[in-house]
């Protein structure tokens, strides 16, 4: 059986009920229930880190496929700048693109162009800039995710510069329309996504009434067809318009490193690249405490070494980031964005997000009675102290304190955990001991 | 109706900086918990952070004392040090006495104090030079803000 989350899908005869997950999980959102893994989708932040731990593979994301594009008269898609790293070999970008069009695709227009607009729009957005400080990338939505629920103080930070597929997106469907005398909504856009929080954030915008993609389809999911697709490529029409500069986005401090180049970074303050969720976590606790000061400018990924370490990517992080990052550095080709029409476009407003991120704090509060959460805090402290504190995970819940804060929340028994239900039996078997030592006084004080 | 008084405290000790900030995080992590105000959560964890810091920078040990009623929140941070000389000079902004390690660390501008007053609703100090010093802050929740 399959039980969905949103865009996540556990398949629950696959799931064995280990405790990988919820290990994993650093928002504390899976619980062992009945056997299986269950997301608490209010703590979730749909990183898809839970998909790469599970050993049985039985956590995935899904919201659109090839099959889709049967709906629309004429398809785009915006590949993320992450797939090119998925394959080996010089010059392997454009072979790429042109694959996807024999999958399907009647036109390809890459993320990284995007990026490239992104980046001039976050340039100018600094330059202006008078808002408290650090202002935090808004790259990545498992992030902004995180901070809306975390650190509900720095939402107001965020950059408000779309994603660099929503930025193509919007561009696309109107140039597109007007070039082939099509309806807007005739036209499909997919965007090909290394991850859940990107599809989310196609699926369920928060930053406009509606994305201007229609789909999201996981890189993984046609990792195959695409393989097999480069090798009929005969003919390689030339598709590749980005540059260096905007593919260098699929790793960590990708972002950063454009913004230096063009020195528009302060230097009298310093910036910081941040990934992996407990590293920025951490980081944005310590801002928070006024423990570190002086950040201009926060690039922080979810997934390690960033966009190619995504959950629905295919070829190991790791070496994806050195393909990457190769063409990063040997790319000398100019970018083809013309800044003066960017900055024009940024200045009428074109990049920022159509409505604003809510900050959505009460995720981790008790209760949202004070005076219960006050109640509730304390039974949740008692209980904690009164567990053993090996984090085990066999209860279902990640550790012992979260374990006792779903006892107060009424989703677990303290008896879940196997050491408290065996000082229960313990407690019993000595009272039936006791029990069947008694005997009525009419009975000798020897024999039965 | 029988009052709700939370109570915590938590050790902090001199000298030890990579453990500093850990007890501000933690009173920050109750508040979050008990549903405060964003605001009013970035009030208390820059002043008790403050707090911290002044332990960890100039004293031997202490202890900090939360204590969370529904109307107001009080944090009393007790420590055995050497205690402050003049406290009005303290509390005017830049002055430090700060050891110049401390500072290599970026720490020690002499903001604290007056970083704690900017962001607390009642502040008192009371120090007895050679022994210790004690910080009694004091901050009301701001009228709560309203989330869609």
């Amino acid at each position: 059986m399959k039980r969905s989350y949103g865009i996540i899908t556990i398949d629950e005869d696959r799931c064995q009920g280990c405790v990988n997950c919820i290990m994993s999980c650093r928002t504390e959102a899976i619980r062992i229930y009945e056997g299986k893994a269950r997301i608490l989708t209010n703590r979730c932040i749909i990183c898809g880190k839970c998909f790469r731990d599970c050993p049985e593979n039985a956590i995935t994301a899904k919201t659109h496929g090839l099959e889709d594009l049967k709906n629309y008269k004429y398809t785009v898609v915006i590949p993320s700048s992450s797939l090119y790293a998925q394959f080996p070999g010089e010059g392997v970008a454009n072979k790429v693109l042109c694959a996807l069009k024999v999958l399907g695709f009647d036109d390809v227009y890459e993320e990284a162009v995007g990026a490239e607009i992104a980046s001039i729009a976050t340039q100018e957005y600094l330059k202006g800039y008078r808002g408290p400080y650090p202002v935090i990338s808004s790259l990545c939505p498992a992030i902004i995710r995180l901070i809306q629920i975390r650190f509900p103080n720095f939402v107001d930070q965020i950059n408000p510069i779309e994603l660099p597929a929503e930025i193509v997106a919007k561009e696309l469907r109107k140039v597109k329309a007007q070039q082939l005398s099509l309806k807007e909504e005739e036209i499909g856009i997919f965007y090909l996504v290394p991850c859940p929080a990107k599809m989310v954030a196609v699926a369920k915008t928060e930053t406009k009434e509606k994305s201007y993609i229609n789909g999201a389809i996981s890189i993984s999911d046609i990792y195959g067809q695409l393989l097999a697709a480069m090798r009929e490529v005969r003919e390689e029409e030339n598709l590749q318009k980005a540059t260096g500069t905007g593919i260098g986005w699929a790793v960590k401090g990708g972002e950063i490193r454009e913004l230096e180049r063009q020195r528009c970074l302060r230097s009298d303050m310093e910036n910081i690249v941040v990934d992996g969720i407990k590293n920025v976590i951490n980081v944005l606790d310590e801002i928070e405490n006024g423990k570190l000061r002086n950040i201009e400018f926060i690039e922080a990924r979810a997934c390690p070494e960033g966009c190619v370490g995504g959950a629905l990517t295919v070829v190991d992080r790791y070496v994806a980031r050195g393909r990457i990052r190769k063409l990063m550095m040997e790319d000398e080709r100019k970018s083809m964005i013309e800044r003066e029409e960017v900055v024009k476009r940024f200045k009428q407003g074109d990049y920022f997000f159509e409505k604003g991120l809510k900050p959505k704090p009460f995720a981790s509060r008790l209760d949202p009675d004070p005076v219960k959460a006050v109640e509730k805090m304390k039974l949740r402290d008692e209980i904690h102290s009164s567990l053993p504190g090996l984090d085990c995970g066999a209860c279902g819940a990640p550790n012992c304190r979260a374990l006792a804060d779903d006892v107060v929340q009424g989703r677990a028994e303290i008896t879940d955990c196997i050491f408290k239900w065996r000082e229960r039996v313990k407690d019993l078997a000595e009272e039936v001991m006791e029990w069947a030592q008694k005997k009525p006084h009419s009975l000798p004080k020897r024999g039965r | 109706m029988e009052e709700k008084v939370l109570e915590w405290d938590y050790e902090i000790n001199g000298k030890d900086f990579r453990n500093a900030g850990k007890v501000s995080s933690k009173v920050k992590e109750i508040l979050k918990e008990l549903g405060f105000d964003p605001d009013f959560v970035r009030r208390v964890a820059i002043a008790s952070y403050e707090a911290e810091m002044n332990v960890v920078c100039h004293a031997e040990r202490g202890v900090l004392h939360l204590t969370i009623s529904p109307e107001e929140l009080r944090i009393v941070v007790k420590d055995k040090g050497p205690g402050i000389q003049d406290i009005e000079l303290a509390m005017q902004e830049g002055y430090s006495t700060a050891s110049p390690e401390i500072r290599e660390m970026g720490f020690g501008a002499g903001m604290g104090l007056p970083n704690i007053k900017k962001n607390v609703d009642k502040l008192n100090i009371a120090s007895t030079v050679g022994e210790g010093t004690v910080v009694d802050m004091l901050i009301k929740p701001s009228s709560i803000r309203e989330f869609g």
